[in-house]
């Protein structure tokens, strides 16, 4: 009981503490749309029509929208179920590794090569894109909240970014890790867990 | 599992007295958990153990507060937030020392201070468990699904094979650590032990 109350007290402290960065001028934020592949979207799931409003929205503010897909990386000698996991759904259907079609890509969108870590930011791209269009706030999203999403959330903070994650435009691999991710990890890393909704309304909608 | 000890690392993340002494800041917080699952003497016994082996023992110690110790940060994110407001893990005081029953030998690998969650993320550690020919580990430490996943999680995009105990982490409350022990920690990590198997092992 004490726990709890700590936990929701620290939780209430810090998302007050922070509300004063969560501004996204269009030049230099970024919606990164991490998996969003046939192999994770399927075209008539409620997931494709959220990140698709998604990435209406982020082009419509202006946001440079991000796609980071992952590959299956089957020589590799040390794969986790994760990896084993990804490299099943990616080799179900010829175009199983395609950006899922409710995304795009759009002209103006950029697309990463596809990178074998966990991590967007295991590919140097990246950073290097980060630095070159001096983008500060990322929002992310995409179907493996537990796996990839999560890790590029981490390394996303330790690069001093402005980081939103779009609840609704998650998925994860069981209910009960999608609830670890939105309810207490990604909290204690993000600066911002919301909903698309509310993300609307912030980004002047 | 069987683990070469000129191979194998036990990295030990975080053993802060604010985090895992009676009168550390975050103690009723992480309390719950370490006491529950007797995490402090089981992380012991494995030092203990890996010690005797000659295994390599690595700390991947958190950023200890000092002051503007995090200046020109522009975007603090929610555990640094609260670091520069509650001071925890102060460098020079109680809070930011390893609690003694889990402090490093000689010969230990103490890696540079990590100012996120993960243990390699702008640190020396890699480099560090490089140049002893390190290519497994064993994670064992704090917080389960913050410093110590994140840990995890780089290790194995960095191509170590990752071992983690799930008695030998706690975290801030036990619902978060009994769902990354169950949901996360199967998938990320090649392998997942309790300590007294990994005891096992490491005796035999």
């Amino acid at each position: 009981m004490l726990n709890s109350l700590l936990n929701a007290a620290t939780g209430w402290y810090v998302r007050r503490g922070l509300r004063a960065y969560h501004h996204y001028p269009a030049d230099k934020t970024a919606v990164v749309l991490i998996d969003v592949q046939r192999a994770f979207v399927g075209s008539g799931q409620p997931l494709s029509g959220s990140l698709a409003e998604l990435a209406r929205l982020a082009r419509s503010r202006g946001f440079l929208v991000i796609h980071a897909p992952i590959a299956a990386d089957a020589g590799a000698p040390l794969q986790t179920p994760a990896h084993r996991q990804i490299e099943r759904a990616l080799s179900r259907q010829a175009d199983a590794s395609d950006i899922a079609p409710a995304v795009g890509p759009s002209p103006s969108d950029v697309v990463f090569p596809a990178r074998k870590t966990l991590s967007v930011f295991g590919l140097p791209e990246t950073d290097a894109l980060i630095e070159a269009r001096g983008l500060e706030h990322l929002i992310l999203a995409g179907p493996l909240a537990d796996l990839t999403v999560d890790s590029s959330l981490r390394d996303a903070a330790q690069r001093d970014l402005h980081i939103t994650v779009v609840s609704d435009c998650l998925a994860a691999s069981t209910p009960a890790a999608l609830e670890l991710e939105v309810r207490h990890t990604m909290p204690r890393y993000a600066h911002l867990v919301t909903d698309l909704g509310d993300l609307k309304r912030r980004t002047g909608g | 599992m069987a683990h070469d000890p000129t191979t194998t690392a036990i990295l030990l993340v975080d053993p802060y007295n604010d985090f895992l002494a009676r009168r550390g800041q975050a103690w009723m917080m992480t309390r719950d958990v370490a006491l529950a699952n007797g995490m402090i003497g089981k992380a012991r016994s494995i030092l203990e153990a890996a010690r005797r082996l000659r295994m390599t023992v690595a700390y991947a110690p958190h950023h200890r507060w000092r002051p503007n110790g995090l200046k020109g940060r522009k975007y603090l994110h929610p555990t640094q937030f609260m670091q520069e407001k509650s001071h925890i893990f102060a460098a020079g005081k109680f809070g930011g020392e390893f609690l003694p029953e889990l402090a490093p030998a000689d010969g230990d690998i103490i890696s540079s201070e990590h100012c996120c969650s993960s243990g390699f993320a702008g640190t020396d550690l890699h480099a560090q468990l490089q140049g002893r020919g390190i290519t497994h580990l064993v994670i064992i430490g704090m917080i389960t699904n913050s410093c110590i996943e994140a840990t995890a999680r780089s290790a194995v995009d960095l191509g170590y094979h990752v071992t983690l105990v799930t008695d030998a982490v706690a975290a801030f409350s036990p619902v978060e650590h009994d769902l990354a022990i169950r949901e996360n920690y199967p998938r990320i990590g090649h392998a997942v032990t309790d300590a007294s198997s990994l005891l096992e092992t490491l005796r035999s």
